[in-house]
């Protein structure tokens, strides 16, 4: 049983390029205190992240990403290939931690759930790593243990332009995509809620859930400079995104 | 399947490395290259959207499945060695040998 957290730094940080996303996320864990934070953000421009164990090649239309002005990055976590656009995105961290890795994927997506429940959705917790309303897909998670930290992070789908997601990412042969497309849409669902109602329902969610204090708490500004300098240096590297 | 000819610069014996690949649907997806030579891998590079904590472990096992005959049950004693510090999630070690099989046919 883990104790009840006192607070939850939160931090809002709005909408950022992809390697700067994923290079807090790294800035975050690594200098990670006794009190877990919860990051809600989203992407601008849109973006591809995929999983630590897959390769650009195989999952992404580079091309068309390049045209439409889409973001590319490899994630720290594993997992699939995300595209990122009508989303709310969480990172979630913490030194306290179930350390059963689908005990703790539960609990830190009943947080998740709570929020959505929030707004009048019956969310529930699909193993290892998804949240369901009524059986179809609404939010993917992954993640990663660093020395003694966790991080995970998810999305909650607001919206999805499923034409647009499958002309970025390579998911099936031309003949079969219509068919591909048809089945995607039988599997997922979306809330239909702006970002900010999303947003303050997740976080009043982690609040209840881990019966903390949240507090507001902007980045400092080593922070930002730190996760700048980790997103030219490893997160729009090459030598990281290509790394497969 | 495509294969090489491979000259050692050092002794002159040439030797044959033939490339294979497979996408193999375990619970998530595995994708394999390999390259090998009298059915023993040479190298290989495994991707997917599984997941595998900590994510170091999938560069040890390809290191480790390097010279490792490719048969059933040397993969699947090798792979379970190379991962015993490892949690998996996605695939068993059964699908992870299938998969690495598969290269053999494709």
């Amino acid at each position: 049983m883990i104790p009840a957290f006192d607070k939850i730094r939160v931090i809002e940080t709005g909408p950022k390029p992809a390697s700067w996303n994923m290079a807090l996320d790294e800035i975050l864990l690594n200098k990670l205190g006794d009190t877990p934070i919860l990051r809600i953000y989203a992407w601008n421009p849109s973006a591809v992240s995929i999983g630590y164990f897959q390769s650009i090649q195989d999952e992404v239309n580079v091309e068309n990403c390049k045209q439409n002005r889409i973001d590319i990055v490899r994630r720290m976590t594993g997992g699939g290939a995300v595209f990122h656009e009508s989303e709310v995105t969480y990172s979630f961290l913490t030194k306290r931690f179930p350390k059963s890795i689908i005990e703790s994927y539960r609990w830190i997506c009943d947080g998740v759930i709570s929020g959505i429940n929030k707004l009048g959705y019956q969310a529930k917790f699909s193993p290892l790593n998804d949240i369901t309303i009524n059986g179809k897909k609404v939010s993917g998670n992954a993640q990663t243990r660093k020395k003694d930290s966790l991080l995970q992070h998810g999305t909650i789908l607001l919206d999805a332009d499923i034409e647009r997601m499958f002309s970025v990412l390579k998911i099936a042969p031309e003949k079969i995509k219509d068919k591909m497309i048809d089945d995607v849409r039988q599997r997922i669902t979306v809330l239909s809620k702006s970002f900010e109602e999303a947003a303050l329902a997740l976080e009043k969610g982690f609040g209840e859930k881990f019966q903390a204090k949240l507090t507001y708490d902007p980045l400092t500004f080593a922070e930002e400079s730190d996760a700048e300098k980790l997103a030219k240096e490893k997160y729009e590297s090459v030598k990281w995104n290509w790394k497969k | 399947m495509a294969k090489f000819e491979i000259v050692n610069p050092n002794t002159n014996a040439i030797f044959y490395v033939t490339e294979g690949s497979n996408i193999y649907k375990a619970q998530k997806l595995i994708r394999v290259f390999l390259e090998h030579e009298n059915k023993t891998i040479q190298s290989i590079r495994i991707s997917g959207d599984f997941f595998i904590h900590p994510e170091e472990s999938l560069e040890k096992l390809e290191s480790d499945l390097a010279g490792t005959k490719l048969e059933k049950k040397s993969l699947v004693d090798a792979i379970t060695k190379s991962l015993e510090n490892a949690e998996v999630f996605g695939f068993d070690y059964d699908s992870m040998a299938d998969a690495v099989l598969g290269c053999l046919n494709k």
